[in-house]
Formats: C-alpha cells, sequence, structure tokens
C-alpha cells in the first residue's frame, strides 16, 4: 500500500516536472505579463512551486485565462 | 518612488520613525537594531550552548571506521551469524556479524557455517560485546584459516529456567556503537528498521543491583526473531523467558506472546 | 503587472537582513555542534550525523517560533516593522534548515534497510498501543510538507497566479505546521530526553507565539470597537478631518468586513481600500511619503486621489468618496474601482491651533 502511494507520488511528481518546463518556455509569458521576458533565474526559481502545483497552472493554461487577476476584480493592465 | 535591487539609499522621509524597506533605515530603527542584533546573536548562541549540553549521554559503544579488524574462529550461523574467537587472555569470544547498513539477512554464510574461518571487517565494540561489520559478498570478508587452528567447543548451560525482566529490545548494531545514542523514542523507527533487515536484536536490562546486562534475544526455541517484535522495539517491556548461557554470551529466550508493554 | 519578476529581490536592507539571520543560525548551529561533540563525563561522544540532525532541527523550529512572533510584534511596535519587511527570506531560510534535518534523519535513521526510506518513515515506528508511542516522525513530514508548499511559493509570481486569497490561505497553513511541530518535539525528542529544559523551552515558545497574537488580536478588535459609526444615508461617520494626525490615517471597519483608510496630507482627506495590493498590508498604518500612500510592510506607493501607483508602477487600489458635513468626515462604503479618480475633501486649515481646537469665530 505505502509502496502504491510512493508511486502516485513519483508519478504526479514526473507528471510535474514534464508540464513545468514546458509551461516555462512556452505558456508563462503569455499567462503572465511580469513573467514576459524575465530571466532563467526567477524560472528556476518558481520550477519547484510549478512542480507541486502544476494541475493549477496547466488547468488556466489550457483555459487560456489570463491569471494574474487583481483581488479586488479589476486586471492589470 | 520605488528602487528595483539598487544600494542607493534615498534621503529620509519627513517622518523619521516610519521604516519604509528600499529607504534609508530611519534613526530610531537603527538604534532598536543595533541593539536587537548583537541581543539576538547572543541569544543564538547561548541557546545553542545550552541546548548541546543538556543533551543525554549518548551511551557507550565505537564503530571504528578508521581500520579493519580481523579474527579467525569458528563460524556459526544460529541463531545470528557470529564467529567465535580467541581473545587474548585465551578466553572464547564470541563477535556478532553484520553486514553494511541495515541489511544482515543478506549475510549469506551456509556454505561456510561450522568451519573455522578469517574475518575481516569494521569493528563496532561496546562495554566488551564485539561486533564484525562486513560486505555483503563473502568474498570480500572471509578468507581460509591455518588448518591447525581450533576454537573450544561451545558451552552451553541454562542460567534460569522461567525469569520475568523488565527492559528494553535493541537492535544490536545501532546500540552497540554505530548510532550515538542508539536508544529511545527518537531511535525506535530506526531501531524497528534494523531488526526487520535482519540484525540481531538484543534485551538490555538493569538488575536491582544497578547493573547493566545485555543478552541476546531469541524465540521460546532459541530461533530468530525479527518482525513478530517490530512493535515493541524501543518500548519499556516486561518479558518473561528463559535465559541461557552460550559461551561467553547471554541468550534470553523469549515467547513473542510473553512480552508486555509498561 | 508594473514591472518584471525578478528571482530575488535585494536591496541593501534586505542583503543586512539575509547576513543577520545567516549568521543567527550559524551561532547557533556551531556552537551546538562544538559543545555537543564534547565527550560526556563517562567519556561517551554522540556520532556526529545525530548531532547534527538535533542541530538543524532545533534550530529551525527556534527560528520558525521567532519567524511567527514578528507579526504580532510589529503591531505592538513599529521598531519591529524592520524584521517584517524581509520575512519572506527569513521564512524560505528556515525552510532550508528544515530541509537539511529532514534529509539527514530520513537517510540515517530510515536509510540503507530493508525498506524504502519513505516507506520505513510511515511503519517504523509501529506504536505500542499508548500516547507516547505516538508516529512522530510522520507529523514531522507533515509539518515539512506545509513549509515546503509554502517555500516554493514565496514569491510574487504565486501570490498573483494563485490569487492574493488562495495564496493567503496557503501560508496561513504555517499555524498548522507550527503545532504539527510542537507535537512532533513532544512525541519524539521530549520523551528521550531527560532534561527539563527542552519540554520548558517548547512550552515557552508556543506561549510567546501564541500569547503575541492573543494580545494583538485584543488589541485590533478593541480598535474596531473603538469606532461608533453614525450613519447617514448609509454614509459611515470617520472623524473630524483636523483629528485625523497629518501624513497618516484612521483605519474604518465596514460592516461587511472590508476596511477603509482615510488618509490626510495637510488639508486634503482620501480614503482608499486598507488593503495593499502587493501582500495585503494595512495601508492605513502607512503614512503619505511625496503625497503617496505608503504601505509600512514594503513601502509600495499609490497616489491619494485615485489609488494609482506612482509611474513607472501601475497597480491600482480601490478607492472611497468622502463627503465633509458638519465639520465631520463622512465615507461611502461601496467602493470605487480600482483606480478611481475621486477630489479629495479639502477642508480649512486655518480654522483650528495647533491643538485642533477651533478657535472661536
Amino acid at each position: 500500500m505505502s509502496e502504491t502511494i510512493l508511486l502516485a507520488v513519483g508519478i504526479y511528481c514526473l507528471a510535474g516536472i514534464v508540464i513545468s518546463l514546458l509551461f516555462l518556455v512556452f505558456g508563462i509569458a503569455r499567462a503572465d505579463h511580469a513573467a514576459k521576458g524575465a530571466g532563467l533565474v526567477f524560472r528556476l526559481t518558481i520550477l519547484p512551486g510549478l512542480i507541486f502545483l502544476w494541475p493549477i497552472i496547466l488547468g488556466r493554461w489550457l483555459s487560456g485565462r489570463q491569471i494574474n487577476q487583481d483581488i479586488h476584480g479589476g486586471d492589470n493592465s | 518612488m520605488k528602487r528595483k535591487n539598487s544600494l542607493l539609499m534615498p534621503r529620509p522621509q519627513p517622518e523619521e520613525d516610519f521604516f519604509i524597506g528600499w529607504s534609508k533605515v530611519p534613526s530610531a530603527d537603527r538604534r532598536f537594531l543595533l541593539t536587537a542584533v548583537p541581543a539576538l546573536a547572543m541569544v543564538s548562541g547561548g541557546l545553542g550552548w545550552a541546548i548541546a549540553s543538556q543533551l543525554d549521554d549518548p551511551g557507550a559503544g565505537s564503530w571504528q571506521t578508521s581500520s579493519t579488524h580481523t579474527l579467525t574462529g569458528e563460524l556459526l550461523r544460529d541463531p545470528y551469524p557470529m564467529i567465535r574467537s580467541i581473545d587474548a587472555e585465551g578466553n572464547v569470544m564470541t563477535t556478532l556479524l553484520v553486514a553494511m547498513g541495515k541489511c544482515t539477512s543478506s549475510l549469506d554464510i551456509a556454505m561456510q557455517a561450522g568451519g573455522i574461518h578469517t574475518a575481516t571487517g569494521v569493528l563496532i565494540e561496546r562495554r566488551g560485546r564485539h561486533m564484525l561489520e562486513v560486505p555483503f559478498d563473502v568474498g570480500e570478508w572471509l578468507s581460509p584459516a591455518p588448518a591447525d587452528f581450533s576454537v573450544p567447543d561451545v558451552t552451553v548451560e541454562t542460567v534460569s529456567e522461567d525469569i520475568t525482566l523488565q527492559g528494553m529490545i535493541m537492535d544490536t548494531k545501532c546500540f552497540f556503537g554505530v548510532m550515538r545514542p542508539g536508544r529511545g523514542k527518537t531511535h525506535k523507527a530506526c531501531a524497528s528498521l534494523c531488526i526487520r533487515g535482519g540484525i540481531p536484536p538484543s534485551f538490555w536490562a538493569k538488575t536491582k543491583e544497578g547493573r547493566e546486562v545485555v543478552m541476546l534475544l531469541t524465540d521460546e526455541a532459541g530461533n530468530p526473531v525479527s518482525d513478530q517484535i517490530l512493535p515493541l522495539v524501543a518500548e519499556a517491556v516486561e518479558a518473561r523467558g528463559k535465559v541461557v548461557r552460550q559461551g561467553d554470551w547471554l541468550h534470553f529466550q523469549v515467547s513473542p506472546k510473553d512480552y508486555r508493554l509498561l | 503587472m508594473g514591472h518584471q519578476y525578478q528571482a530575488i529581490q535585494w536591496n541593501r536592507n534586505k542583503a543586512h537582513y539575509d547576513i543577520a539571520i545567516a549568521l543567527f543560525a550559524l551561532l547557533y548551529t556551531g556552537i551546538f555542534v562544538v559543545i555537543g561533540l564534547q565527550p560526556s563525563e563517562t567519556g561517551n561522544t554522540p556520532d556526529p550525523v545525530v548531532l547534527l540532525i538535533r542541530a538543524f532541527g532545533t534550530c529551525a523550529f527556534l527560528l520558525l517560533t521567532f519567524i511567527l512572533m514578528i507579526g504580532p510584534l510589529a503591531r505592538l511596535s513599529d521598531r519591529f516593522k524592520p524584521m517584517l519587511y524581509n520575512r519572506r527570506h527569513f521564512g524560505v531560510f528556515t525552510f532550508l534548515l528544515a530541509a537539511v534535518h529532514f534529509g539527514l534523519a530520513l537517510m540515517w535513521y530510515h536509510g540503507f534497510g530493508p525498506l524504502n526510506p519513505f516507506v520505513s518513515l510511515f511503519v517504523s515506528n509501529q506504536p505500542g498501543g499508548t500516547f507516547p508511542g505516538f508516529p512522530f516522525e510522520v507529523l514531522g513530514l507533515a509539518a515539512f510538507v506545509i513549509m515546503l508548499l509554502m517555500a516554493v511559493t514565496s514569491h510574487d509570481f504565486w501570490l498573483n497566479n494563485l490569487s492574493a486569497p488562495v495564496w493567503k490561505a496557503l501560508h496561513m497553513l504555517v499555524y498548522v505546521a507550527y503545532g504539527l511541530l510542537v507535537i512532533h518535539i513532544a512525541a519524539g525528542a521530549l520523551l528521550t530526553e531527560k532534561s527539563m529544559l527542552y519540554p520548558a523551552l517548547v512550552l515557552v515558545a508556543f506561549l510567546l507565539v501564541a500569547g503575541l497574537h492573543l494580545m494583538t488580536g485584543l488589541q485590533e478588535r478593541g480598535h474596531d470597537r473603538l469606532r461608533r459609526a453614525l450613519e447617514d444615508k448609509g454614509w459611515v461617520s470617520v472623524s473630524a478631518p483636523q483629528d485625523i494626525p497629518d501624513k497618516r490615517a484612521i483605519i474604518v471597519p465596514l460592516r461587511d468586513g472590508e476596511r477603509v483608510a482615510v488618509f490626510r496630507d495637510g488639508n486634503k482627506v482620501s480614503a482608499v481600500t486598507n488593503v495593499c495590493r502587493h501582500q495585503n498590508g494595512p495601508l492605513g498604518e502607512g503614512r503619505v511619503v511625496d503625497g503617496c500612500i505608503t504601505c509600512p510592510w514594503h513601502g509600495w506607493q499609490y497616489r491619494m486621489e485615485d489609488g494609482v501607483s506612482p509611474p513607472p508602477f501601475t497597480e491600482k487600489i480601490a478607492t472611497y468618496n468622502l463627503k465633509l458635513m458638519n465639520g465631520m468626515i463622512f465615507l461611502d462604503p461601496v467602493a470605487n474601482a480600482p483606480g478611481a479618480k475621486v477630489d479629495p475633501v479639502f477642508f480649512d486649515l486655518t480654522e483650528y491651533d495647533e491643538s485642533g481646537d477651533a478657535e472661536a469665530v
């Protein structure tokens, strides 16, 4: 049972690595204005978070919605 | 105006005691920090000293990794891999054999058991009890002994037919010196893992006079125990069984049903 | 966003801050190891790995205790605001120390055995049946996972892309992590070591964190209750304009839980949301600097008249309408859109002497 859980966690993280790298190369600039043109070190800084929270980022990337919304409802252009 | 990544600090703003992170530190905050930071540094050092100095005695035992140790004697497999040799005073000395890491069950000496061999490994020693840590591959640590070398037969005598003792189940490897401290709640998981991997368990007890007794632990028939006692490892227990002296070691033969948590 | 993300933002204050906490950690662990390696009275020495596990574990817990004290302390005294400023770096640093403790413990206690170390972490400490036998390692792992999620999201990218409420909820889990750590220590180390110093320290740490939070919670509630809201056609009374300290604000809590900061700059009064766009800092505890409302946490600024950050920054916060009636400022509790321009309320300063009392007219 423990081995199964470990395997699931491993697969989740592996998927996270793949999706994160794709997102960092192709998706991030469109999704968040402030990330456009941001350097490699910045992308590496957010990589661990992307690996663990990839479902959230993937969902927003695929839905094409602009993320980075003002918390009070306005947008940030 | 905010500055990004700039080490140039603007002049202080009209409010002298309003701290703005990207600006020069106001004098009120500077004065406070000049006292607080050294004070915190002293507290850090003081706490490090206090907490470290109050730690329990880590216990006796040594793991002599910087050199190897060689023994010649009779190789035995039951109840646990061991070698019976002659010490400097001419007495028979029993040394437990364990593999590297926490796995001993892979130590395959079935072919060589019963014969006289020379073994080389890393010595683990605690108060006259010895253990030799060897590589997994038998060929790497076992070699033939001189043909005329002999060891007296092991003497077996019953010390007590039925005795109840209070103490703790320890794994011999960590307890004898690889981990210091090698006992208590924080070590319980490791001890349990070692015993699961085949490291011989021992029973540690204190006599009424306060003397420490360490005995090799087996089931009631003298066979090795492992999975049956895992939940009881490193807990205060009461055990009822038979004590037998085999050579220079005491064996405590307890049925896994005859333990009681204290 | 008004500016591009950077990996780590540093300035001189942050550099000093980071050096200071690295120094505290180095002093603690260095002295801990040197003292710990000394032979005991019986001549026994601990094995160095166990000592390092304890050094890093205790250091991380003590630093986390201090981190949790900074928030309330900064509310009780402005002198602690500088410590609040770079708390993010402090948190990530503490997580790294915890990671060393976790990695060493996992390897040393659970590695090289017949089981996968992560499996061993869950199954090796089988409870003996009584409460003290609780598997404390698992609690430590749970706390570590929380701290890991917090550390990897410690960047404005995540604050913006998770949305501030979600990010905030995630980071409030630090309190859950702290509680788990107290039990992790209580069910492990405190049941192993005999000295009374350890339970005493854990108790003091917990009481400091809990006590300070309680104190500031009561203080905030006291402040809110002082606002007796008189209403005029739905508008909420604030105060006489001259009673608002110059270049500072009065914070007005609204019925729906929102708070509004009403600032005065000389003879002008404007109102904005109390919540900073950056990390939800309390704008009303800030000051007006160069005509801009300045957040006390990280110095983010907004123009009084429209809640927009001065160029080149483009952040916007919600503004509120005010009116001056019978010598009293009234606030319309319905917020305007972020960045909506609102003319400030002007009042005649010369009517009042320095004490704020009206001169006889």
